[in-house]
């Protein structure tokens, strides 16, 4: 008996009270916390007022864009490819385009005309053709970005060449004018500060003729002797072969070389290479798109190196519902 | 006055017993039928995966478009029965003999809409309707039918 009371004598000296809720009690005010000085709150970036192109409203925040360069714009015409078509003395060198919206922005950077060299030279992706003379086309630069959470972020530069040149042939003089003798033939020339190319005589005759300057197509298929794809799907983890094949007057003509100038795939056998065919795989789970882009120069005199560009679209089997 | 209750107790028992066998075995049967359900379904998920994930490689060289391969549908349809043998013991028919009565379709050209499920593909896409016959002894036990059959859809596509 002695023990229990012991015991019981240390259990409630050691207990503490319940922390019971009282229904009656006036709770009291919560005491002020100390104030904390703080640095002020720095005012927020406007955000972007760009509209997001994929029309998410999921509730997702939408990424608050820094400062948007100036100039640019939603892209709604991206680039496929650079041609160049020959109509009689008329050699043309044209950029065609695919209507699509990629998601991407885009603003002029730089416009170049026939000759005139740019800063910018050699930082596009696709590089900007020369005349026949040696000297750069006219065309545009347009400087590529994305929007990311951080704001714009520029990825790529693109060329898009607009020129033309003409070769002149002597000019007929009136008709009122006596009729002149009969001067000897004289080679076409080519406008602009530069020397005529392709002049032949008669008199050359027992030489090789020039070369001509026809239309030569360059892009991207995915057999030796398939046709030229602008886009095409590819399975994730398998191998897919893309042949740069160029084409001159609806001839094939063959590949001296040709070198991978974009990213490279998760897996790419060579970045250069020439009759045989860029190896590539995607193994990591597939962004939106791709786009592999070729310096490509065919067996041609003169030799002329192309640009072939192909967008993949890397998929993977899924459930559907 | 203990002793009346006593025996209503006893006596309610013994009524409500044969009730609540009833309800447990159904209940343990509906859930068991549901397992199964689940895998066979799992099992066209599956064949029908592995159907789209070979494509017409002719067809991808001539347009760029990855395409079902000719062979899909039999594809689909003997993944269906592989993976449905795990399941054969619940089964009150042979995998092969389900999986070859299987509704299976590959739609080569999207969009499509799929007049079997009203589902539309917005790419080329493999889909399975299948009727899985289950064994279900208990529910003969309880006069319902011995067996019952699930319906399973599944569709699959490269996206």
């Amino acid at each position: 008996m002695r023990r229990l009371l012991v015991a019981a004598a240390i259990w409630l000296a050691t207990s503490s009270p319940a922390a019971a809720w009282d229904p009656d009690a006036v709770p009291e005010p919560p005491e002020p916390e100390p104030p904390v000085v703080s640095a002020p709150e720095p005012t927020p970036e406007p955000p972007s007022t760009a509209p997001d192109p994929t029309g998410d409203d999921s509730g997702t925040p939408a990424p608050v864009a820094a400062a948007a360069p100036d100039g640019i714009y939603l892209v709604t015409d991206t680039y496929v490819k650079s041609v160049v078509t020959t109509n009689g003395d008329t050699t043309t060198y044209t950029t065609d385009t695919k209507h699509e919206t990629p998601g991407s922005y885009a603003r002029v950077i730089a416009v170049v005309t026939s000759g005139e060299t740019s800063t910018f030279d050699g930082s596009s992706f696709n590089g900007r053709a020369t005349l026949p003379n040696g000297t750069p086309v006219a065309g545009v630069y347009y400087e590529n970005y994305v929007l990311t959470s951080s704001g714009y972020v520029a990825v790529s530069i693109v060329f898009f060449q607009d020129d033309s040149i003409t070769r002149t042939t002597p000019r007929t003089p009136p008709s009122s004018a006596p009729e002149p003798p009969e001067v000897p033939y004289e080679p076409p020339t080519i406008t602009g500060p530069s020397e005529p190319i392709g002049s032949w005589s008669p008199d050359d005759r027992d030489r090789e003729p020039p070369p001509s300057i026809a239309r030569l197509d360059v892009g991207i298929a995915l057999a030796a002797d398939g046709p030229i794809l602008g886009a095409t799907e590819v399975l994730r983890g398998r191998e897919v072969r893309f042949w740069p094949r160029a084409f001159s007057g609806g001839d094939a003509v063959a590949i001296l070389s040709w070198r991978l100038v974009s990213q490279a795939p998760d897996y790419a056998s060579a970045m250069s290479g020439g009759a045989a065919p860029l190896v590539a795989e995607w193994r990591q789970m597939p962004r939106a798109s791709w786009t592999l882009v070729f310096e490509v120069t065919p067996d041609t005199r003169p030799a002329r190196t192309l640009i072939a560009t192909i967008n993949v679209a890397v998929r993977s089997p899924a459930l559907i519902n | 006055m203990i002793a009346n209750e006593s025996g209503s107790a006893a006596a309610t028992t013994m009524i409500l017993l044969p009730l609540l066998l009833v309800v447990l075995t159904g209940a343990l049967e509906l859930g068991a039928l549901r397992a199964v359900a689940y895998r066979a379904t799992a099992a066209a998920d599956l064949a029908t995966l592995v159907a789209i994930n070979d494509h017409d490689e002719v067809e991808q060289t001539r347009s760029g478009a990855l395409r079902p391969s000719a062979d899909a549908e039999q594809v689909a349809r003997a993944y269906f029965a592989m993976n449905l043998s795990s399941t054969a013991a619940a089964l009150a028919d042979s995998p092969g003999a389900i999986a070859a009565s299987a509704d299976i379709a590959v739609f080569r050209i999207a969009p499509a809409t799929d007049p079997a499920t009203g589902w539309t593909y917005a790419r080329p896409a493999v889909r399975i309707v299948a009727r899985v016959p289950v064994r279900t002894p208990a529910f003969r036990a309880l006069l319902l039918p011995a067996v019952t059959t699930v319906t399973v859809r599944a569709a699959s596509s490269a996206r």
